[in-house]
């Protein structure tokens, strides 16, 4: 599905991702973990093209896509979430949804036709379809910017239902939750998001990544550590060093 | 209506077209300091048209709004790359070029005895298609007012469409939108060409209206003045620019007891009103707020 | 050659001045990354109570200087209460509109004061100016070029040996991350708007003291020389300021001088229009683009 072949970024002096090399699958649910400043989403944003990588190749269902804008990438179907929450503020909840349909291939601008008229109750009704799915469809009239965290994180997780990308990027979908919360999005990821698609999700939560990944890739200051098994992977002592120190491993 | 009032409410119609170029750079999340040179290049080429070789109105309106547009292809496709204040400067120095080469452009033709044509700093005169076709002040009134309502009308489905979507969402965070599939550069670029030429339109309406123009009336003046009629009225609907241009143009003209003190009544009165409202008077959340009302009665 | 020196020399003269304006600007967009297009017209302003002062009141020419500057720094803080203060801090669009209308009330003010179109000013010194070798210099353009190089100067040490200066520069990283570290945005800013008038009104009173006369679209022609100037040398680069403001100067002379009047301006904007076509961080100051253009973007 999607191949990293020995990417590299660096910010000056930084590496922030030195000689990745690594396969997501068809249908896989990885997590990606790793401490702060470990690359994580530097990772995600080479591959959806916030910033190129300094060298190697991204090759999404055998594609190169290495040089691709950000746009092209999204419309091949790859989606992501944002660690720091991006929404149209000003946008309502639905039309947040709707906005996310418009960059796909196949959209257009305006409705002179019936086809075209058709595709936008299509939007509409797969916008709502998505806010159902995630439980904002009581809310879907007000204002982006009016909603709580919790239910901001699910706004994000709708947009991605709505576009029913092959390959989701979930950027700590679970940050600033209370346990109750984050629970009810791990359920929410593994009813809605993991079928049917690759999905990688990045969180410092772990139980969240054992209840949804069946497989675990652990980076640490910019290169690839573990991956594996969760089971496996968590007791490593590589990893449990890279994420509590030296002392913890050898405790 | 009087004579005074005509000038008045046509140069309100006028004005309102630059403005509303303006308002839709606001609305993709540029500010362009530069829309008057568009309304000066719609302006002279339309009057060349018609003064000097004698083309219908008809298209020198078209010929001069698509020449303001393809000069706005050439300066929205250089400055692509350029965000906020860079963008802004850019556009400043495009329209302060455009005004300083007018100056010195001198095309004349000799028609009945007299030249006629761009004259640099003499600006440009006798543009007589009004007198020789016996239009009116207040019919030339209407012919403005026509075609700022269609300009309205297209302005106001887009915004209902698709691509008015898709405009807010660049205009909101471009990266947001890159991210889910937008073609950010291309769609800023076609509201860059449009808003070229709506201002066009009004420079071509200008002058036939003034009959006589000269570089100097493109200044940035007129831009920035422009760029506070679109933001006055608000960045959540067309209609937006339309009333920070009324609020201007047709309110204090027309108030005579402040004659003399107009501008200081004026700006004192938008900096309160900014305060209060920095996205204008018709902002978006104030839009979906009277939609939502209007969904209710 | 002696042609193309003494151009160059009358180039750095009127350079001079346009780098303190620039230097005025980039010290407010620097802490506030918002633009202030009334900039010139305070100074304005400032220049026709010192006009005013000497035309009805026959003031000495060094108060009139004292009136100039302490004029400018009070429609300065005129404009940051109403401009800036009161806007929300994301709003940087309406901060502009609005410093852009009190532009236009600042403009009628003057004209009420003082209706004519131009005014006399009182010039600094009653002799001419200095030759060395061939090439003459006149003494105000001297002055000028002693005080931007002063104020430079005055500037480094101020922002980078002074309390006050880390607490500006604190804000101007961050003012989220200042709160925290006990620094109050608004005070440093309200300050930073205080000492750019200043600048801005000696600036204003030496170029005014040259040229012995002002009119009201002063205003206008400061606002964008500086912004220009500014633009030229990299936005938020102090450096880049003054480097800017000599480099328009220069570059206007030599147009003039060699094309003619008609073409100075125009040679100014094309040039500053490829800068940021082909090198969008001005001629300094490359790697701040993208921070200052996403901190401009917050509207």
């Amino acid at each position: 599905m999607l191949n990293l072949v020995s990417v590299e970024k660096r910010f000056g002096e930084l590496h922030a991702l030195s000689e990745i090399t690594i396969s997501f699958g068809p249908n896989e649910t990885v997590g990606l973990i790793g401490p702060n400043g470990s690359g994580k989403s530097t990772l995600v944003n080479v591959v959806t093209a916030t910033y190129g990588p300094d060298a190697g190749q991204i090759l999404f269902r055998g594609t190169d896509i290495t040089s691709h804008e950000a746009h092209r990438i999204s419309r091949l179907g790859i989606a992501r979430t944002f660690q720091n929450l991006r929404l149209f503020q000003r946008m309502t909840v639905i039309g947040n949804v709707e906005a996310a349909q418009y960059g796909m291939p196949g959209n257009v601008f305006f409705r002179f036709r019936p086809d075209d008229r058709r595709n936008a109750r299509n939007f509409r009704q797969k916008a709502e379809w998505a806010l159902e799915q995630v439980g904002l469809q009581d809310v879907r009239n007000r204002l982006a910017s009016s909603l709580p965290l919790p239910q901001l994180r699910r706004l994000e997780i709708a947009r991605i239902l709505a576009r029913d990308p092959e390959l989701v990027f979930l950027d700590e979908p679970a940050g600033g939750m209370t346990p109750t919360e984050s629970e009810d999005m791990a359920r929410l990821i593994a009813d809605c998001v993991a079928p049917n698609r690759t999905c990688i999700v990045i969180e410092h939560k772990m139980d969240l990544i054992a209840h949804v990944c069946a497989r675990v890739c652990v980076l640490n200051a910019g290169q690839l550590i573990a991956d594996g098994d969760p089971e496996e992977v968590f007791v490593l002592p590589t990893v449990i060093e890279a994420y509590l120190g030296r002392a913890a491993a050898h405790a | 209506m009087s004579e005074y009032a005509i000038s008045i409410a046509s140069n309100m119609g006028m004005i309102a077209f630059v403005a509303l170029s303006a308002y839709v750079v606001l609305v993709v999340g540029e500010i362009s300091f530069g829309q008057q040179a568009y309304f000066g290049i719609g302006a002279y080429v339309s009057g060349m048209a018609t003064a000097m070789w004698g083309w219908p109105f008809g298209f020198a309106l078209v010929l001069g709004s698509c020449v303001a547009a393809i000069a706005a292809f050439a300066v929205g496709a250089l400055t692509l790359r350029l965000r906020g204040l860079y963008f802004a400067i850019a556009t400043l120095c495009f329209a302060e070029m455009i005004r300083l080469g007018l100056n010195s452009i001198h095309v004349q033709v000799e028609i009945d005895g007299e030249p006629v044509g761009p004259d640099g700093a003499e600006g440009f005169g006798d543009i007589r298609w009004m007198f020789e076709h016996d239009v009116t002040t207040l019919e030339y009134m209407f012919i403005i007012y026509a075609l700022l309502g269609a300009v309205l009308v297209v302005l106001l489905l887009v915004e209902r469409s698709n691509l008015g979507a898709v405009i807010r969402m660049i205009g909101q965070d471009p990266l947001l939108a890159r991210s889910q599939g937008i073609d950010v550069g291309t769609c800023k670029l076609l509201v860059i060409v449009f808003s070229g030429m709506i201002a066009g339109l009004g420079g071509c309406l200008y002058a036939h209206f003034a009959t006589y123009i000269e570089p100097n009336v493109f200044n940035v003046m007129l831009g920035v003045h422009a760029l506070a009629y679109g933001l006055i009225g608000g960045l959540g609907t067309a209609l937006g620019p339309i009333i920070g241009v009324v609020l201007d143009i047709g309110f204090l003209e027309g108030v005579r007891a402040i004659q003399g003190y107009r501008m200081i009544a004026f700006g004192g009165l938008v900096a309160i009103l900014l305060i209060i409202m920095p996205r204008g008077i018709l902002d978006e959340v104030r839009i979906h707020h009277i939609k939502r009302w209007l969904r209710r009665q | 050659m002696i042609d193309f020196i003494q151009t160059t020399l009358d180039g750095l003269s009127i350079g001079s001045a346009y780098a303190l304006i620039a230097l005025g600007f980039t010290l407010v967009f620097g802490v506030m990354r918002r633009i202030n297009l009334s900039y010139g017209p305070s100074i304005m302003l400032g220049a026709f109570a010192g006009t005013w002062a000497f035309v009805t009141l026959e003031a000495q020419p060094w108060l009139v200087a004292v009136v100039t500057i302490a004029g400018t720094v009070a429609v300065g803080m005129y404009v940051e209460r109403l401009c800036f203060w009161a806007i929300r801090k994301d709003a940087a669009i309406a901060s502009m509109v609005s410093s852009f209308v009190i532009w236009m009330q600042l403009e009628e003010v003057a004209t009420i004061l003082l209706p004519g179109r131009t005014y006399p000013y009182p010039e600094l010194f009653k002799f001419g100016g200095i030759d060395i070798g061939p090439y003459f210099l006149r003494m105000e353009h001297v002055t000028t070029l002693a005080v931007a190089m002063f104020m430079l100067v005055v500037l480094r040490l101020l922002l980078y040996r002074t309390r006050f200066g880390l607490a500006l520069r604190a804000v101007s990283e961050s003012s989220e991350a200042a709160v925290y570290m006990g620094i109050s945005p608004v005070r440093i800013t309200f300050w930073a708007f205080v000492f750019a008038s200043f600048i801005g009104g000696v600036a204003g009173y030496l170029l005014l003291a040259a040229d012995q006369q002002v009119t009201p679209y002063f205003g206008l022609w400061a606002t964008f020389k500086g912004l220009i100037a500014m633009m030229l040398g990299g936005l938020g680069s102090i450096p880049g300021a003054i480097v800017g403001g000599l480099l328009l100067g220069v570059i206007e002379a030599h147009t003039q001088w060699y094309l003619g009047n008609a073409v100075k301006d125009l040679t100014a904007y094309l040039v500053l229009f490829l800068v940021l076509v082909l090198r969008p961080g001005g001629l300094l100051g490359q790697g701040i683009v993208e921070r200052h253009a996403q901190a401009f973007r917050r509207i």
